[in-house]
């Protein structure tokens, strides 16, 4: 009866997807608003059967506990930019956003095909404004610029008891947040330049706090410009970290009210270039980047149990980052080649170990896109690869007296898709056949890293993805 | 000045996975209505004069109707050693049952008891069912004995109570009859045999540790304070095993020492009385079994000839009540409670009980005592015992006498246990073993196999356990 043939690792989903965009520019001023709207229905298939078997009529009315999940979003945005008082730009972007999760839980007779028990209610929910806006040169001088601009966001969430363990209560939580900023822009001769900004941070959770940074930009002769950028960014708990709830049988992520701001210094240097011969024939563009992070209470998603996967947001003591990253964008007639590679290494101290290891963990990743236009058919190939080298993350090892946080590796892995596009009809309708997950991958390993040889155990890994999947994608632009 | 309105709609469809529709594959099978006795067999002691008979269906009645039944008779006469209720004629008795029951019954009295060395039984037999399509199969016989017979086969629901799991259910399988408590009607269960010893109710998590103090007044609150966190199940501490009974069921093994005849040799006991039934309603397929923390005490016991003296008061008392509790003959042990301050009825008589479905404390190696629900104990005070075989090496069906490995009985109550369930995990939900069976010597040295049918009711809820046993 329990052969594990019953419910799905990967659970099947369908998904449903529509955007809008309506656009309108006037004298001094464009405007668009897009809509987009997302639903989807995702079927839990117990695999456990209870068999019923009843030995006196020597029948069996095998009954399982399923659960369908409906997950309904519309995103609405409303962009304005343009020009006021002559000279002074602005660019205000508001949106509204609702998602809502709704669940239907039964019990199912397998042999009537009959629901029992059927409990539907409301999973969970989001609504939430957003508005963001900036304004520009408040003078007329070309040495000289000023930015001003806000930001808001008001956004009231809803959990379920069902969610997750409330002691039966729901969730029903309001996160205010209002920044304002300001930004200048000082030239000094044509090559050097800088840029001091502020930004003030009011909310109805934490105590206002203040962020700061300053860049330098300096122009060399041949081409190369370097660019150094040093800020402190405390950083509020966003909605998310704080109140998340989303736990359904897929995922396990959850918020931690108790999150305190991070605190946070940050400095980048970059230096970039673009070669090109003089009949333009190819373009290279070439940027080196260095970065040194120090975070004080960052806060992190952390696993806190291994399978099934379980995140919660975490402030992690300090959080440090060094890393480097090269990235070249080829184009060459019809072949663009793009390349990156990433390396980076992080140190983290937990709140809660008693002793900890500080020590640099490093990763490394590489992507690649390459992508190959043939003008005669309209037709594009491109196909897109990415390595991520093995990562470490802390678990929650609660198989101790004291539950404590180990480290653990998750081996390397290489993601491939590739797509052929074509397009029809003056560019109006695209026709897109493709991959994804071209390697097959499925199942990344994770092990725990004895450290003070604390115990092993064998897991099954991470799920990533469910194999190799192919798609058509038809898209037919509309201009009325 | 230009106008113009640009609109881009787009649709996709993505269909992700090999979705259809539902997942159990296969068209829609009908459950067919089948009627059945509950129990092919059924036989009277000498005090017994009425029984219920209980017949089951396989799904909800799907509208009103009624089973005939047909009886024969081996010297029994219909009116003068029994009649039934509804009654029969000529051979013949028709019963009702309402659309959407489970299952209806009849009741059979016993008037005359049966003469020694003379068999005497009524066999009845399913003839019609009123529902059309209706199938008669299983337990279509019952054989009705007016002398006490070992039942050959049976199947049983214990009411153990659903997700708060608030009865301890003993089950005698050889004539199919089960005795109910409510798990915290009592406390510390004083042995009836030669020894003195005193068990406490590990089915509400109770703890207990000895102290220093041989004066029951004398010990305060301070004196415990440090102590106190420790004495507690599931504390995930190896050592606490000691505040626990032996999990084997050995007496040798209580948490209280035996008693003494020599008073200054019996210290006071630190007791947690452990947690009252739950009462919460659980997510479907989880327990609730701990209710509020039932507190603590403290007690001495002694001994007065061949009865127990306990002392007990609150940790806080300065003066101590005192009761004479005397030994049970015919039963493993006198129940004592806090709460009534009298001894209570637990178990039926030491050998009219082969299992008890229980909430039990066990123990977990190197991690200390730990809760478990939906145990079952074997009543090995009187020899009854179990062991388990998975079906890939016989068939339950298969299985007969000529299998039984008369080495593999242990000597341990936990013959079950928790063996007939697969044990939970974070998003995980215990669920019933369908891979194994139990083989049980009870306490009259019977044989019988079990096969667990249920953990749950239909509805996934926990606390229903269902098993059919027969002879070997």
């Amino acid at each position: 009866m329990n052969d594990g043939l019953r419910g799905y690792e990967w659970l099947p989903k369908t998904q449903y997807s529509g955007k809008g965009l309506v656009n309108y520019s006037g004298k001094n001023f464009r405007s668009f608003y897009r809509m987009e709207y997302f639903n989807e229905r995702v079927q839990r298939y117990d695999s456990v059967v209870r068999e019923n078997y009843n030995p006196s009529t020597q029948t069996s009315n095998p009954t399982a506990t399923d659960a369908e999940f409906t997950s309904q979003r519309i995103f609405n945005h409303f962009n304005i930019t343009g020009k006021f008082l002559q000279a002074i730009t602005y660019d205000i972007s508001a949106s509204y956003q609702q998602q809502k999760r709704d669940v239907e839980q039964y019990n199912f007779r397998i042999n009537t095909r009959e629901k029992f028990d059927v409990d539907s209610q409301e999973y969970e929910s989001r609504k939430g404004i957003y508005s963001r806006g900036t304004f520009n040169d408040f003078f007329q001088s070309e040495k000289v610029g000023l930015q001003l601009g806000y930001e808001l966001s008001n956004i009231k969430g809803y959990s379920s008891p069902l969610a997750g363990t409330f002691s039966g209560n729901s969730i029903d939580r309001r996160l205010e947040a209002y920044d304002a900023f300001a930004t200048a822009e000082i030239e000094l001769g044509q090559r050097f330049s800088f840029r001091p900004g502020t930004r003030a941070m009011f909310s109805s959770q934490f105590k206002t706090q203040m962020a700061h940074s300053l860049s330098a930009k300096y122009a060399f002769d041949n081409g190369y410009q370097l660019r150094a950028v040093l800020g402190t960014s405390p950083r509020n708990p966003n909605f998310d970290e704080l109140f998340t709830y989303f736990v359904d049988v897929n995922h396990d992520v959850r918020g931690n009210t108790n999150l305190s701001p991070e605190r946070g210094i940050s400095s980048f240097l970059h230096l970039k270039k673009n070669f090109f011969p003089e009949d333009m024939s190819w373009r290279l563009s070439s940027k080196i980047s260095a970065w040194y992070l120090n975070v004080d209470d960052r806060i992190e998603l952390t696993i806190v149990n291994p399978s099934p996967l379980a995140f919660q947001y975490n402030n992690i003591d300090v959080y440090r980052n060094w890393g480097a990253s090269f990235t070249n964008k080829l184009v060459h007639g019809n072949l663009q080649f793009d390349l990156g590679l990433s390396f980076s290494g992080e140190s983290k101290v937990l709140n809660s170990e008693e002793s900890f290891n500080d020590d640099y963990l490093y990763a490394l990743q590489v992507s690649s896109n390459i992508g190959y236009q043939i003008p005669k058919i309209n037709t594009m190939v491109s196909f897109f690869f990415k390595y991520n080298g093995p990562e470490y993350q802390f678990i929650l090892d609660t198989n101790q007296d004291d539950p404590s946080f180990i480290r653990s590796k998750r081996d390397g892995y290489g993601w491939m898709d590739g797509s052929i596009r074509k397009t029809f009809m003056d560019n109006k309708l695209h026709l897109t056949l493709g991959a994804r997950n071209l390697l097959d991958i499925t199942r990344i390993n994770t092990s725990t890293v004895s450290s003070g040889g604390v115990h092993s155990s064998p897991n099954n890994g991470l799920l990533l993805g469910y194999g190799r999947s192919f798609f058509v994608k038809l898209l037919y632009n509309l201009n009325i | 000045m230009k106008n113009y309105v640009l609109y881009v709609l787009s649709l996709a469809f993505l269909l992700m996975g090999t979705s259809c529709s539902d997942d159990d594959g296969g068209g829609n099978t009908p459950q067919e209505f089948v009627v059945a006795f509950q129990n092919p067999s059924l036989s009277f002691d000498t005090v017994d004069t009425e029984k219920e008979v209980n017949l089951v269906f396989s799904t909800t009645a799907p509208e009103d109707g009624s089973v005939t039944i047909t009886y024969t008779t081996e010297n029994a006469v219909y009116d003068t050693d029994f009649t039934t209720e509804p009654a029969g004629i000529s051979g013949e008795l028709t019963i009702n049952f309402t659309g959407g029951s489970t299952g209806t019954s009849f009741t059979f009295n016993k008037l005359q008891d049966a003469i020694e060395g003379i068999a005497k039984s009524v066999s009845f037999t399913i003839s019609a069912v009123s529902v059309a399509d209706a199938t008669i199969q299983g337990n279509t016989q019952l054989a009705v004995s007016f002398t006490e017979t070992a039942a050959p086969s049976g199947t049983t629901s214990p009411e153990v109570g659903g997700p708060n799991q608030d009865n301890q259910v003993y089950v005698d399988l050889s004539s199919l009859t089960e005795t109910t408590a409510i798990r915290d009607s009592w406390d510390l269960a004083f042995y009836s045999g030669d020894a003195f010893r005193v068990k406490i109710n590990g089915s509400i998590f109770m703890a207990v540790a000895a102290l220093e103090s041989t004066d029951i007044d004398a010990v305060t609150p301070a004196d415990v304070e440090t102590l106190q966190p420790q004495v507690a199940v599931g504390t995930f501490d190896a050592a606490n095993m000691a505040y626990v009974d032996d999990v084997t069921g050995n007496l040798e093994g209580t948490a209280i020492a035996a008693i003494s005849e020599t008073d200054a040799d019996n210290p006071v006991y630190l007791v947690n009385l452990g947690f009252e039934v739950g009462t919460e309603d659980p997510e479907a397929g989880a327990v609730a079994v701990s209710g509020d923390p039932r507190g603590w005490k403290k007690i001495r016991i002694l001994r007065d000839g061949d009865d127990y003296v306990l002392q007990y008061a609150d940790l806080d008392a300065t003066e101590h009540e005192e009761v004479t509790i005397s030994k049970t003959s015919g039963y493993h042990f006198t129940f004592f409670s806090f709460d009534t301050e009298e001894t209570v009825d637990v178990q039926p008589a030491a050998d009219r009980w082969d299992i008890s479905f229980t909430v039990f404390t066990n123990e977990i190696e190197g991690f200390g005592s730990y809760g478990y629900s939906d145990f079952i104990t074997t009543n090995v005070l009187s020899g009854a015992t179990a062991y388990w075989v998975e079906t890939s090496s016989t068939a339950y069906a298969d299985f007969t006498l000529a299998n039984v490995d008369e080495g593999l009985f242990q000597n341990d109550q936990r013959g079950i246990g928790s063996n007939w369930r697969n044990g939970g995990g974070p998003g995980t939900l215990p669920s019933l073993k369908d891979d194994v069976f139990f083989v049980l010597k009870d306490t009259d040295g019977n044989v019988y196999k079990i096969r667990f049918t249920a953990l749950t009711n239909e509805s996934g809820v926990r606390g229903y356990p269902a098993f059919e046993f027969a002879l070997l």
